[in-house]
């Protein structure tokens, strides 16, 4: 088990120095909408060879971490989630902007951050194995509840109609069957367009659903973007910290829910902020307030985000199945350095393991004098640039961004169509949100639905495939409770809790 | 004496000549486009070539990921990228034969110019370490016994693991059901988590995962150096050789020399014993095919896929 | 709180009936594809055809409230979907720098209420100029993008 000796191997200074910049880099590009966690991790890892292993892991994961709470910059900031997993960010740290709580939000994601990453790492470090095995036991049945669940969120998204917030959601299902079907190998919905065979990006996507319709309202009116923060200097860590006391239960809950999730191979950040602020709203007494600039939102989705960083190390180095994207290229850059991941690398390789998780303990730790320094001065600019100047740098972030992804211009036009689609709609009363929820989780539920159905056939019976197993029955009932609980608090007639500022 | 030495010298000059680069090729990053998400053995393969391309020609190589519709995405743009021998993309087999066999993918197989073929993965059957199914005998029997009830797990549809769940359904006389998952991962994922009785996945997943899962038998001439205790399908009797094989290949109009100076630099690494070592470790299993072999071996693969294509009626163009 | 009057929400309808016709369009193509591969379209597209009818009919039957619309001026915000979508397909002809440059001045004009003096001319231009040579940099060197 971690003793002593591997934090003081975490504690040299080049190891330091090496999470510190790690948090710094990460943080930098996850904040860039387009740069994902996946690219940063990627762009390093040519460096990693000459290193030590413990060493480049450490690297890996400072900038991993790192770029998964960068991403709630621009959600909150410019309505644009910088990475997938800042999706959910967006619901309220947007808002919160708006109000002139900017500052509040930021600094709330960064404590969020921090704790979910701590709570990740905690379980990567001490109940690695037994949590690897639950992994294990979801299935494709499984991987269909829990898309479905993320997609009930729709419902209780609440943005006026619940009808065309299906309506959207439906449209972000079909959008996501474009391209080759992953099982069965139709083309389905790619006509001439080549460029559509690999499916819609959806980081492209993203950012043309999100920031566009922004950009296009930004210019609509002289009023400034974001009012800059009344009186207060400094990081508003008093009231972060009043909040924070106050949603003990949610922060907890949230980081859980993140790590679970993270260990879930496919899965990732997005889903994970999805399911906790799912959670978070339906058990909050300010339901209603979710949405418009709550921040036991922001808290819930950024603790899941990070959470998911050491949950997603837990199938990576036990199973040598990576638990998200950025873990495969660490996986890979592992194999490179002669590291063989899989059930002996805790006992043969301990050292370099545990050396690792404190490392990666370390670095989110750093994170947090780091990221409330950045954060400071991203909110600062943004408030402080003028109009004309924002627009245009934005505008060119969005383009550098779609194209960065995977180099190819038929992206950045995907992503301005989407965009100036999404504006469209967002006048006849579709927003977003619906549509990149279908988006991402289509492609989630279809699969393990198809597969769900061939395996059911083979065992004999689909039906007690997706209704009889026991994990199964358990999203299910949260899918049933998150549907049927508003209603049913509204019926008893509880009072809510007016919020106040 | 001095006809051999004046050769010699000519030769010598000649090879000095070529290794300096007569258009000091690389002189810049090489882009290493695959046609994959990260962490499958495209990836691992082009990771583990990326430190030996950096010490014979000095220059790095960037590795990019281009993935969607199994390869075809990035395959179908691969000719209208820049030509210059620094845009380079992974190939694979036997995908580029069967995908425009199907169906309309944006690419033909002969627009795809592969320089070298330097690997392949054998296919193999794998069951969990703790399954009943201790050997091919053990499984062809349960498959029998209830046919269609066994769910074998593999990446991808009308892939190299598909088609070999298809080939050995037929030798064998049995019928089970193929659960195509979206990669090795999640492939693997069910396999470990019992979701599924076995898998087909390659010499390389069985290294991966270890003592956690039992390599029922290979898909090679003789038995992989790092699975002694695997049975190849020959010994036992199925003619079945062969898995995913992987090479590098460039735009079209690339020109000649470029080509085969990469040609050149690919089949160094390929000799690098550091590398061949990390390769076979990893359970890949080494190939050279060059621009010299190319034109026979890619007849002969098309010919093999697509008469097994047309068995298993995938063709429908 | 008083409840905005019951208008009828027109727009949505309008936008539900594209809904639908997607819909349909989903369903009719998906004619094509394998079984397997069909059931999600099919079902997707039954949805939809089905909800946006749905919706139609509570835009009709005078169930739907329908927001205020959008304030300020409606010719910038065409302009910024024009040069956004200008930029986007050229791209591939223009190179990054040459597009970019062009499209970044025309979003500063659109975006500039007040009236220009020259000192906010050059302070927001050069700031601008700033910001697209520094991403260019960081995006072509540090992070070895292949722009166009």
């Amino acid at each position: 088990m971690g003793s002593l000796d591997h934090l003081l191997a975490a504690l040299t200074p080049l190891n330091l120095l090496l999470a510190l910049a790690g948090v710094v880099a990460g943080t930098v590009i996850g904040a860039l909408p387009g740069l994902t966690a996946t690219m940063a991790v990627a762009v390093l890892v040519p460096f990693t060879f000459s290193m030590a292993p413990a060493a480049a892991l450490i690297a890996l994961g400072a900038i991993y971490t790192g770029a998964i709470y960068g991403g709630a910059y621009a959600a909150i900031l410019l309505n644009t989630p910088g990475t997938p997993s800042a999706i959910a960010t967006t619901f309220d740290g947007y808002p919160m902007a708006r109000a002139g709580r900017g500052d509040l939000a930021l600094t709330l994601a960064c404590l969020a951050s921090v704790f979910g990453g701590l709570v990740g790492a905690g379980f990567l470090l001490l109940l690695a194995p037994p949590m690897a095995a639950v992994a294990l036991k979801f299935g494709p049945v499984e991987y269909f509840w829990l898309a479905v669940f993320g997609l009930t969120l729709i419902a209780s998204l609440g943005e006026g109609s619940t009808v065309r917030g299906l309506i959207g959601g439906c449209l972000g299902l079909l959008l996501s069957m474009i391209g080759v079907a992953e099982v069965g190998g139709d083309v389905r919905y790619v006509g001439d367009f080549k460029a559509l065979l690999g499916g819609i990006d959806i980081v492209s996507a993203l950012i043309g659903l999100y920031c566009v319709p922004v950009l296009i309202e930004l210019v609509a009116t002289p009023v400034r973007h974001l009012e800059a923060a009344n009186q207060v200097a400094g990081f508003r860590l008093r009231e972060a910290a009043a909040i924070l006391a106050r949603a003990k239960f949610n922060l907890a809950r949230s980081a859980v829910i993140g790590t679970v999730i993270g260990i879930l191979p496919g899965a990732g950040g997005s889903i994970a902020s999805l399911v906790s602020y799912s959670e978070a709203k339906r058990t909050s007494p300010r339901r209603d307030n979710f949405g418009r600039g709550e921040p036991d939102g922001v808290l819930a989705t950024e603790a899941a985000n990070n959470a998911t960083v050491g949950g997603g190390f837990i199938p990576t180095l036990v199973l040598g199945i990576p638990g998200t994207p950025p873990d495969a290229i660490i996986l890979g850059a592992l194999l490179v350095q002669g590291i063989r991941t899989g059930p002996t690398l805790f006992t043969q390789q301990g050292p370099i393991v545990y050396t690792f998780v404190w490392g990666l303990i370390l670095a989110t730790l750093i994170m947090l004098p780091v990221g409330l320094l950045i954060g400071r001065f991203a909110f600062r600019s943004i408030v402080a640039i003028p109009k004309a100047a924002l627009v245009p740098s934005v505008a060119l972030l969005t383009v550098l961004g779609s194209f960065a992804v995977h180099n190819n211009t038929a992206e950045v036009q995907q992503m301005v169509v989407l965009g100036v689609a999404a504006w469209v709609l967002g006048q006849l009363g579709f927003s977003a949100s619906p549509i990149v929820l279908g988006l991402i989780l289509g492609s989630i539920a279809e699969a393990g639905f198809v597969q769900g159905h061939l395996i059911g056939g083979a065992k004999g019976s689909v039906w007690a495939e997706f209704l009889g197993r026991p994990i199964s029955q358990g999203i299910m009932a949260f899918i049933l409770l998150g549907l049927l609980w508003p209603w049913w608090i509204k019926r008893r007639g509880v009072p809510q809790e007016v919020p106040h500022d | 004496m001095t006809h051999f030495n004046r050769l010699a010298a000519a030769a010598l000059l000649a090879a000095t000549g070529t290794l300096a680069g007569a258009a000091g090729y690389p002189d810049k990053t090489v882009n290493y486009i695959i046609p994959f998400g990260p962490g499958g053995e495209s990836d691992i393969s082009a990771r583990l070539q990326e430190p030996v391309f950096k010490q014979l020609t000095g220059q790095s190589v960037a590795i990019q990921y281009k993935p969607g519709a199994g390869g075809a995405a990035g395959w179908s743009q691969l000719n209208g990228m820049t030509a210059d021998g620094y845009t380079v993309m992974g190939t694979n087999l036997p995908h580029i034969v069967l995908q425009p066999l199907q169906k309309d993918v944006g690419y033909q197989t002969d627009d795809i110019t592969t320089v070298y073929w330097f690997h392949y993965t054998p296919d193999a059957l794998l069951v969990t370490a703790d399954s009943p199914i201790k050997t091919l005998k053990d499984f062809i029997d349960a498959a029998k016994k209830a046919p269609g009830a066994t769910t074998l797990s593999g990446s991808g549809t009308n892939s190299a693991n598909h088609l070999a769940q298809q080939q050995f359904d037929k030798m064998a006389g049995i019928k089970t059901t193929y659960v195509p998952f979206g990669g090795t991962g999640k492939s693997n994922a069910a396999l470990l988590g019992k979701q599924v009785s076995g898998s087909w996945g390659y010499s390389t997943v069985q290294i991966q995962l270890g003592d956690q899962v039992r390599c029922i038998a290979v898909a090679m001439e003789q038995r992989h150096p790092k699975l002694p205790n695997c049975p190849t399908f020959k010994e036992l009797g199925y003619d079945l050789v062969g898995g995913a094989y992987r090479g590098v290949a460039v735009p079209k109009s690339t020109p000649a020399d470029v080509q085969a100076q990469l040609a050149g630099i690919l089949a160094k690494i390929n000799a690098d014993p550091g590398f061949i070592q990390k390769m076979e470790d990893g359970g890949f299993a080494m190939l050279n095919v060059g621009p010299d072999k190319m034109a026979g071996f890619m007849a002969d693969i098309k010919a093999r896929y697509e008469g097994l294509a047309k068995e298993m009626g995938i063709v429908k163009k | 709180m008083t409840e905005p009057a019951r208008r009828p929400d027109l727009p949505g309808a309008a936008g539900s009936a594209l809904m639908l016709a997607l819909g349909a369009a989903a369903l009719y193509f998906a004619r094509e594809f394998s079984d397997l591969g069909a059931v999600f379209p099919r079902a997707i597209g039954a949805f939809l055809v089905g909800l946006s009818a749905l919706y139609i009919v509570l835009v009709a039957s005078g169930r739907t409230r329908r927001a205020a619309g959008p304030a300020g001026s409606h010719l910038r915000r065409a302009g910024v979907a024009a040069v956004m979508l200008g930029w986007a397909y050229a791209l591939p002809a223009l190179g990054f720098l040459a597009s970019s440059a062009v499209a970044m001045t025309l979003l500063m004009l659109l975006a500039q209420h007040d009236r220009w003096t020259p000192r906010r001319a050059l302070g927001v231009g050069a700031g601008a100029a700033a910001v697209l040579i520094g991403l260019y940099t960081l995006f072509k060197l540090a992070l070895q993008v292949p722009l166009p």
